[in-house]
């Protein structure tokens, strides 16, 4: 056995050495870098950048901004895929068709859709002119907290194909014979849901959760192609914030954000973790 | 500290530096000299150009000062021979008037120099003045005679040259293009000349026939002696990624053949062409540096010496003993070719703004430290300073920068400047300073930058208008508001005068720009923490766009084409009262203004905004001695008027050098004019000359009053102003118009300009993106 594990060694040592280049090291190396002051002396200042960043209105605004749109984007996003994907999972003719086509807003580059989504919601545009017609009045969609809709929307249509797929795959493969049973002892749609689908694609489930969130921390480029570094206050998130201060070199910020943020989304997805297991453990 | 007496022995020797040839041998036994370096603020001499035979450069100047010096590398000494009496002949001065077959008088001009079999000569054209316009006949080439101290010019055998394609016309009048170049080989006389299209074109004169022929020679940049008798030509394509290209041209075949290829964002930067035969190199000037290529092989091309001549406009030759003579208008240098010769140390400068006082020490360091190899660095981008400071990047020694650009900024705050307290002499000269400028050459008390020039605008008015108009010093407007009042009321007052409002180009669309932005930029600069959306500056932008713009005799942005010759219809000859861009710090023009300084509200002190240019040194320099030293050397040659901003206990009138020469002229140019006067019958002929006369007289009488360098009033003017100076610390505009947001606010102020967006637009938006930058900080 161990002569074995010595003989793996070799095996792994590139990966391992790829691993503690580019993983390991800068990771420590921004630990550094947020312990230090960034000037000449490069002095080390302990916890103060964190004291310092922590307290700047930029980063808090940013802060906010990035986990009121994360918890609006990422439950949305998953429970349209799941919903959506129920939906593709029954239609027959053409099914494959309509799974394939949901893919396609994720393989588009976000520059050109955005052009068409900045027409779509311009002040004459065909949304505010559907508004207008319905009788309602006219909206400044690219301006001030209402320029948060359609970047939601832009988020959501961008990324709900590859969610959609992950939960399809899933649930292609629940054994139909299951849900034969189950309507053979009188089991109706909402029970064989709950019932069957939901515990057979918890893991699944879990996955497009954790990747909605992880997509929806990240929002950015929507909001850099629209607003540029300086976006109006609604839509300013931790990635300016991070993007800002990389720009003027400074690099004990924006080292010292990123382990913030870090800190925060580790927390959340332990938490996360813990209840999905928890959840597992119920279903089984 | 020093003392009034040694700050004069200073200035007095910058003086005389800058504009005295430079004699003295340099320490070192490189053979580099300085052979003239004149001064921006005097430009009293400037190089026409330079010719070689064998060891000796000849350099023929202009100016008030005009000679032909010759300098001999063997020697190292340099003759000079006057050419005053020799230009006045040309231009029709001397005892006989300039009369062609047809009568009409004449006078001539030197078109261009050149080196030929062992002598220099000149070509030379004639400027034929009639009534109604004026011709040129030119190509005449005359041999240069230096004897006795003076240059003269003598008629030679070589026939005229054919010179038709030398001039250009403009309706009734002809004019001589201008000759940018000028190489002899063979019996030829290649001349590169500015084209009607503005495209350089290569002329090819036969000396001996007198014939002459245009070369095929597209996008010409330069041109030189090549090898094997060939010409040596530099073209540039600017079109996509800069290319330059030089070729060897064969006059006789007229065929080129490809020597040397650069390619890159700098290539516009390589100049000074030159070709030795001896060693088959190819010699060029780029980024600070003389670099020498075998057979044209430029990629394994090799630096040999330091050349901190500004590239634009530079040419170069090379002398038979291997030393390249560089050159532009401003400057002369002779350089040593053998790289075992250059100073044991080099530093390197990066500067990011120009100062003509860091010019100048440039020329005084190298000619006094031969031991030390100076390369100024053109090539540069300074977004990436920060990024090599925080590499540790010692390549560059010394730095010049604007103190309110973002990037010093960071540096200053993050402390990547070498502190220069160890330099007494430093110490003593920044310590003769406003505190306000000792306080931004320090970082918690230490010493970390120099001083190198001062900018800074502000609104001005004209201080015998003011009198004249009835006015006094206490009605002068000292808010925005009450300036403001003065717009809507002075137009009535100034109906009949000799006066008008403004500066006759100053149109609607620059005066809205300038009045707005100077109204957002003081309040940003006096009220660092506030929000711009505030009532005060809505009401001042708003009163501001509901100014009468025809009122106050502003033009129409369509009008300004044609505003020299509606000069008199739209009084263009009246003194302007108010004007909106004046210099901050004393300057040699426009004295009989004085700057406006304006508060907010009443109960605030007015100030005044200005920004440096400073030098410091990278603390990661391997020769922070050497750089030290030549930091010393900047701040002794800073020109006049910049030392005169910084210091308040330099308060003598400074006369220009060659105020006596000048003068002496006007008295030469009035003799003429009265010799004329008794010669001439002619009635009209007659009442012209008294008319001439009379203005020449009247410049004499003024000319002691008026012809200052730094004059009193202008020292005066600025002491006064000098306690309400304050430092522009931010470049304010630059962060709303940098980065990806910036076409954006760039739209946003057009069209408030245009009065399609309100004010409000204008600062919720300014509130927004400025107050996110401040908080994010830096």
């Amino acid at each position: 056995m161990y002569r074995k594990k010595r003989l793996v060694l070799p095996f792994l040592l590139p990966g391992l050495i790829g691993i503690l280049m580019f993983y390991v090291a800068p990771f420590i190396g921004g630990i550094w870098y947020s312990l230090t002051d960034g000037s000449f002396e490069n002095a080390f200042v302990g916890l103060d950048n964190y004291s310092k960043v922590w307290q700047n209105g930029m980063f808090q605004l940013g802060l906010k901004n990035t986990m009121e749109l994360t918890f609006i984007c990422a439950p949305s996003l998953f429970l349209l895929s799941f919903l959506l994907s129920l939906l593709l999972n029954r239609i027959r003719p053409a099914g494959g068709f309509f799974r394939s086509s949901v893919l396609l807003p994720y393989l588009m580059p976000s520059s050109a859709v955005l052009i068409i989504w900045l027409l779509w919601f311009d002040y004459g545009g065909p949304v505010n002119h559907q508004i207008f017609l319905l009788g309602g009045q006219r909206v400044l969609w690219l301006q001030g907290a209402e320029l948060r809709v359609p970047v939601v929307l832009l988020f959501l249509w961008k990324n709900l194909g590859f969610c959609v797929v992950i939960f399809l795959a899933a649930l292609q493969a629940i054994p139909v014979s299951l849900y034969e049973y189950a309507a053979l002892e009188g089991a109706g749609f909402l029970r064989q849901a709950f019932s069957i689908t939901l515990p057979m694609i918890v893991p699944s489930a879990f996955l497009v959760f954790i990747l909605s969130f992880v997509n929806a921390f990240r929002i950015f480029k929507e909001v850099y192609f629209i607003g540029g570094a300086y976006p109006d206050e609604p839509l300013y998130t931790l990635q300016n914030y991070m993007n800002n201060m990389y720009s003027k070199l400074n690099y004990q910020n924006v080292t010292t954000a990123a382990y913030i943020f870090a800190g925060i989304v580790f927390a959340l997805f332990g938490l996360l973790f813990f209840l999905q297991n928890r959840a597992q453990r119920g279903l089984n | 500290m020093i003392g009034n007496r040694k700050w004069k022995k200073l200035l007095g020797g910058m003086l005389a530096a800058v504009l005295l040839l430079v004699s003295a041998a340099a320490t070192a036994s490189t053979g580099d000299r300085t052979l003239l370096q004149t001064n921006s603020e005097t430009f009293s001499e400037y190089v026409e150009r330079l010719m070689i035979i064998g060891t000796r450069v000849y350099m023929a100047t202009s100016g008030t000062t005009q000679a032909i010096y010759v300098y001999d590398t063997r020697t190292g000494q340099t003759e000079t021979f006057d050419t005053t009496a020799m230009n006045d002949r040309l231009h029709g001065l001397g005892d006989e008037p300039m009369l062609t077959e047809d009568g009409e008088r004449y006078t001539e001009e030197i078109a261009c120099w050149f080196a030929w079999r062992g002598e220099i000569y000149a070509v030379v054209y004639r400027n034929i003045n009639f009534e109604d316009g004026s011709d040129i006949d030119g190509g005449y080439v005359r041999k240069l005679v230096l004897a006795d101290g003076q240059a003269s010019l003598e008629e030679t055998e070589l026939p005229q040259l054919e010179w038709r394609g030398m001039v250009e016309r403009n309706g009734a009048n002809r004019f001589s293009r201008w000759i940018t170049g000028s190489v002899c080989t063979g019996e030829h006389l290649a001349l590169s000349v500015y084209g009607d299209s503005g495209d350089m074109e290569l002329h090819i004169f036969d000396l001996e026939e007198g014939d002459e022929e245009t070369a095929e020679i597209d996008n010409l940049e330069d041109v030189g002696q090549g090898p094997d008798g060939k010409l040596l030509v530099a073209r540039i394509d600017r079109r996509g990624d800069s290319h330059l290209i030089i070729e060897t041209y064969d006059i006789e075949e007229e065929t080129t053949e490809t020597l040397a290829e650069f390619e890159g964002e700098y290539t516009y930067n390589i100049r000074g062409i030159a070709w030795r035969e001896e060693n088959r190199t190819l010699y060029y000037v780029t980024n600070g540096e003389i670099f020498a290529a075998r057979e044209g092989d430029t990629e394994n091309a090799e630096s040999v010496n330091d050349c901190g001549i500004v590239p634009s406009s530079m040419f170069a030759q090379m002398t038979e003993d291997g030393f390249l003579a560089v050159y532009r208008y401003d400057g002369a240098v002779i350089r040593n070719t053998d790289p075992s010769q250059r100073g044991a140390v080099t530093i390197r400068i990066q500067p990011f703004t120009w100062s003509s006082g860091a010019n100048a020490a440039y020329y005084a360091f190298t000619n006094e430290r031969g031991d030390i190899s100076v390369i100024r660095e053109e090539n540069g981008d300074m977004s990436t300073l920060l990024q090599s400071m925080m590499n540790q990047d010692d390549r560059i020694d010394l730095y010049t920068i604007d103190s309110s650009s973002s990037v010093y900024s960071a540096i200053y705050n993050r402390g990547f400047m070498g502190s220069l307290e160890g330099s007494e002499k430093i110490r003593n000269l920044i310590g003769q300073m406003y505190p306000f400028i000792q306080e931004a050459c320090q970082k918690d008390g230490q010493l970390v930058a120099i001083p190198i020039s001062m900018y800074g605008d502000a609104f001005g008015y004209h201080k015998e208008a003011w009198s004249k108009l009835g006015y006094t010093d206490a009605d002068l407007p000292r808010t925005w508001d009450q300036y403001m009042d003065l717009l809507e009321t002075l137009p009535d007052k100034l109906e009949g005068t000799e006066y008008r409002l403004f500066e006759l180009w100053l149109t609607k669309q620059g005066f809205r720009g300038a009045l707005m932005s100077a109204i957002i930029r003081k309040y940003a600069l006096t009220r660092p923490d506030d929000n711009f959306n505030t009532p005060v500056l809505q009401r001042l932008l708003e009163r501001a766009s509901k100014l009468d713009l025809d009122g106050l005799g502003l033009i129409d942005d369509e009008e300004e084409e044609d505003i020299f010759e509606r000069y008199t219809e739209l009084g263009g000859e009246k003194p302007a009262v108010l004007i909106t861009g004046f210099e901050v710090p004393i300057t040699n023009y426009r004295q009989e203004y004085q700057t406006l300084p304006l508060a907010f509200e009443e109960d605030e002190e007015p100030v005044l905004t200005v920004s440096l240019g400073v030098a410091f040194l990278n603390p990661y320099s391997k020769h922070p001695e050497e750089a030290t030293a030549y930091l010393e050397t900047m701040l002794e040659n800073l020109d006049t008027s910049t030392a005169y901003s910084f210091c308040p206990d330099r308060n003598e009138p400074q006369r220009y050098p060659d105020h006596e020469e000048q003068k002496k002229n006007i008295s030469r140019w009035a003799d003429e004019a009265r010799k004329s006067l008794e010669e001439t019958e002619d009635e009209e002929t007659r009442e012209q000359l008294e008319r001439s006369l009379e203005a020449i007289e009247k410049e004499l009488a003024e000319f002691d009053e008026k012809n200052w360098m730094i004059s009193p009033d202008a020292i005066a003017n600025y002491r006064s102003r000098a306690p309400l100076i304050r430092m522009d610390s931010y470049d304010f505009w630059s962060m709303l118009y940098g980065g990806e947001n910036g076409e954006t606010f760039g739209t946003l102020w057009s069209g408030f300009l245009e009065g399609q967006k309100s004010v409000q637009d204008v600062l919720t938006y300014m509130d927004q993106k400025i107050r996110m930058m401040r908080m994010e900080g830096n």
